[in-house]
């Protein structure tokens, strides 16, 4: 009779890394006592994986709501720590916070653990602005070296794109303010994304920029210009498993000779031998995430429930929110298909979005109670 | 010829350019420790013509990626029991394509799947003691609702 318990330590590791899920490498570290050995060894590494959404704020409680993609499943934490605040995601369980005390952290959904950033009010303006305090930054990005699994706070960078220019500003936790980024006003900036352990901006037309935050003075440059000079509504920029590529969003609506799908997304890969975007027109099985968030890469060759050549997005423009169509006609989220090029839905649940809080992904981690 | 010796008495021949694909037989048969035949202690006579069966398919169709993926997927699909001697096996003889293959399809069951599920599947009795169930539940609260 086989007794499966009794496999040997160097087989059980041999499984659990093949489980890439937080969820699954749980289940199997739960199942008896020999199984969790590897769980033991705070050694699990495992590679990119998919999001969560986080669902909007619901102001009458502490428990936020994560809608596992993966598992179809809605999580409750508790985060009280987030209440009341607009939140950024990453792909490492970290939240950008800021509230309307201007104050910004660092929140970690699964510890609580929270890392108090320069405030705000740091933030240089060209002149005068009157904006609300969720509006004061566009997006916030974190930013981490991949390092072990005990990786100390200097790894930290948060890169924020913030004001109605759209400025670039950055800051580790320790620094007494943001650091503009000076020149970034000529640009409005759209996204950041690191690869390389270099930094890329793309400005609101198309145009490739790299930052260099560590000379005296950080400087913004020019790297090459944009595919076309078409408009476009919205703009992504992702590192995906060593490529860089930028994303278009196009929104069709009352067009009469569109065809197809009002939603449309065009995919960039950069060729950095000859300094030039090329069109991508399949993603092989890599699913992008997109929202107020880190722009994020995942493989689904793997994974059930996650489909591959597709981009999976979250608009934050609220006034579509508010359209529960059941057609999901001009809803500002989805599943794009690059093969069809067709929106579908995506259903995660009750949400109820409000002025300063929409859904956003974030990458669950596994904190060994830390 | 290598000629192997399986724990129950079993005896079979394999070229040796098949059998050294396990590790553990090529270093036996360098240690010069295989005259007469290679006694395996660890595998019984039923997994061992299973190895046995998946080093020559891999041995003599090593070009043919098609047909050696849909061998290992037909090769996989055993019960519980059998997969568990052959891993035995595979990890003992070291056969690191056999290991691979077959640890993937572990993981593949257990995807998607509740502790409770998990246990039901491989016939796990849950032997932690109630600190031990509450500290990982503690840790996790959200996956265990």
């Amino acid at each position: 009779m086989a007794d499966w318990s009794q496999l040997p330590y160097d087989i059980i590791q041999m499984i659990a890394i093949r489980l890439d899920a937080v969820e699954d490498f749980l289940a199997f570290s739960a199942v008896c006592s020999s199984w969790r050995s590897f769980y033991m060894t705070k050694k699990w590494t495992p590679g990119p994986q998919v999001p969560w959404l986080m669902l909007s704020d619901n102001k009458n409680s502490n428990m936020r709501s994560f809608f596992s993609l993966y598992r179809d499943k809605v999580y409750e934490l508790e985060l009280p720590e987030a209440c009341g605040r607009r939140c950024w995601g990453s792909s490492d369980g970290w939240l950008v916070t800021i509230g309307s005390d201007l104050e910004i952290h660092l929140l970690n959904a699964f510890t609580r653990d929270q890392i108090r950033l320069p405030a705000a009010s740091t933030f240089q303006f060209l002149f005068n602005v009157a904006v609300d305090w969720y509006q004061l930054i566009e997006k916030a990005i974190l930013m981490r070296k991949p390092s072990q699994s005990t990786a100390s706070k200097e790894d930290f960078l948060i890169v924020a794109i913030y004001g109605p220019l759209r400025q670039l500003a950055f800051t580790k936790p320790g620094y007494a303010s943001w650091i503009t980024v000076e020149e970034s006003f000529q640009y409005r900036i759209m996204d950041v994304a690191c690869l390389n352990d270099q930094i890329f901006a793309i400005s609101a037309t198309g145009t490739l920029l790299v930052v260099d935050i560590n000379s005296h003075l950080p400087v913004i440059e020019h790297i090459a210009a944009p595919p076309h000079e078409w408009a476009r509504d919205q703009i992504f920029l992702v590192e995906s498993f060593g490529e860089l590529l930028m994303i278009y969003q196009n929104v069709y609506v009352g067009n009469l000779n569109h065809t197809g799908d009002p939603v449309q997304f065009d995919v960039f890969k950069f060729d950095f031998g000859a300094r030039e975007w090329t069109q991508l027109m399949d993603l092989g099985d890599r699913a992008i995430f997109l929202g107020d968030n880190i722009s994020m890469s995942v493989s689904a060759a793997n994974l059930i429930n996650i489909r591959g050549n597709s981009i999976y997005f979250i608009g934050s423009k609220v006034e579509h929110w508010w359209r529960y169509d059941v057609h999901f006609v001009d809803r500002d989220s989805g599943v794009y298909n690059m093969a069809s090029r067709i929106v579908e839905p995506f259903y995660f649940g009750a949400d109820y979005p409000s002025y300063y809080s929409c859904p956003v992904w974030l990458t669950p981690t596994l904190c060994y109670n830390c | 010829m290598i000629v192997l010796n399986s724990s129950d008495g079993a005896t079979f021949e394999v070229e040796e350019s098949v059998a050294v694909q396990s590790q553990t037989i090529k270093h036996m048969i360098e240690d010069n420790c295989a005259d007469t035949s290679i006694p395996l202690p660890n595998v019984n006579g039923v997994t061992l013509a299973r190895v046995l069966e998946y080093i020559k398919k891999h041995a003599e169709a090593k070009d043919d990626e098609e047909g050696l993926k849909s061998f290992d997927a037909e090769f996989v699909k055993v019960d519980q029991a059998s997969l568990f001697e052959i891993i035995l096996a595979a990890n003992y003889l070291d056969i690191k394509g056999l290991l691979d293959l077959t640890c993937q399809t572990v993981a593949d069951q257990i995807k998607d799947l509740t502790v409770e599920e998990v246990r039901a599947i491989f016939n796990i009795m849950n032997d932690f003691t109630p600190e031990e169930e509450a500290k990982l539940r503690n840790d996790h609260a959200w996956a265990f609702e």
